[in-house]
């Protein structure tokens, strides 16, 4: 890159930084010398200078006159959108408490299947519809159990023998 | 009338008078954003109203690090540049400013003309750029914001900036040069229908 260029850069930059007329003295000699000397860089100052006036000079709609009642009609409505989910947050929360608080121990309920269809059975009826599937207690049938077991394999002995 | 800084100290006491304050000292300035970068007047107003609805819901996120000026403008310019990508709303110049300011062949070009022609190229060719070029445009050649406030509004370093104000600049150039060479060829072929209507 040439040194000529690397100033023209450097013009540029300090042109643009010193567009809100923030040049230090000191930058705005060096600029103000180079664009006396540099004609490319000259031009650009020109059009920029010549495009700002031009964009100054566009004539504008004035912005509406309820400007002022729209941003605090907006501003209420916030407000009370932000009390309403509040209130409605607070409620569901409620709700969901007094819900858990009241709600019947959980009764379990089967479904039993016949021919004709899904019928629902009482709790009652289940438990004992349940007991039947249970092991058997450890209890004297076991024991009687056991023993028939022992009678048998001993009379089968004897037939053998 | 209070300056903005202490305006918008105001409001982070919930001084609802100093917004209204607020919007009659910078009003116009974040609607004149907002008309750039939309377009349009009605769509600018009802961005600007949600500029300031949102300057004060979030005014206690100024920490004073910056200007006032320069917090509600990056406020402003998100509003509206997202206002602009979520809206289907192509940008379109104001056809009032322009139909109303065509010059006839006949016309005589006076300095009101040049310069009415000049906002009219203008106009065109803003509206060939993006959302975002267009806000850089008004607030470094409009606004005359320095190059570290106009980053602080668009979220963008100093040389990125640079980058992109050189690029939108050499953009505009040559839109500019070709409408005008288009509107100097028209004006030419007019004025030759003319004279060979008149023989």
């Amino acid at each position: 890159m040439s040194q000529e260029s690397t100033k023209c850069e450097t013009v540029q930059s300090l042109k643009m930084e010193g567009h809100a007329e923030s040049l230090l003295p000191a930058a705005k000699i060096v600029v103000d010398k180079h664009l006396s000397e540099c004609e490319a860089c000259r031009t650009l100052a020109e059009w920029d200078a010549r495009f700002t006036t031009d964009l100054r000079n566009v004539s504008w709609p004035a912005p509406s006159a309820s400007l002022a009642n729209s941003v605090r009609e907006k501003v209420s409505q916030r407000h009370r959108r932000f009390w309403l989910s509040g209130f409605a947050s607070a409620a569901l929360v409620l709700v969901a408490v007094a819900l858990v608080a009241i709600q019947p121990s959980r009764e379990l309920t089967v479904v039993e299947v016949h021919r004709d269809g899904p019928t629902a059975v009482a709790a009652d009826d289940f438990r004992e519809l349940a007991g039947l599937f249970q092991p058997p207690p450890v209890d004297s049938l076991d024991v009687l159990s056991l023993q028939q077991n022992g009678y048998v394999a001993a009379l089968n002995r004897m037939g053998k023998e | 009338m209070a300056d903005a800084n202490e305006l918008l100290r105001r409001c982070q006491r919930s001084d609802e008078s100093a917004l209204g304050l607020l919007i009659e000292l910078l009003g116009s300035r974040v609607f004149r954003l907002a008309f750039r970068v939309l377009g349009d007047a009605s769509q600018a107003d009802e961005a600007s109203a949600d500029v300031f609805v949102k300057v004060w819901s979030k005014c206690g996120q100024w920490r004073q690090d910056s200007s006032a000026l320069t917090w509600i403008f990056r406020v402003a310019y998100r509003t509206i540049v997202d206002e602009r990508r979520r809206s289907k709303f192509r940008f379109r110049p104001s056809t009032d400013e322009i139909a109303d300011t065509r010059p006839t062949p006949d016309e005589v070009a006076s300095e009101r003309e040049t310069q009415e022609r000049n906002s009219r190229q203008l106009q065109q060719a803003l509206s060939q750029l993006t959302a975002d070029e267009r806000g850089l445009v008004h607030l470094h050649y409009f606004e005359g914001l320095s190059l570290s406030e106009i980053g602080e509004i668009v979220g963008a370093t100093r040389d990125a900036l640079k980058m992109r104000l050189a690029r939108t600049r050499d953009k505009l150039r040559e839109l500019l040069t070709q409408l005008d060479t288009n509107e100097k060829a028209i004006t030419k072929t007019r004025k030759n229908g003319n004279t060979k209507d008149a023989s």
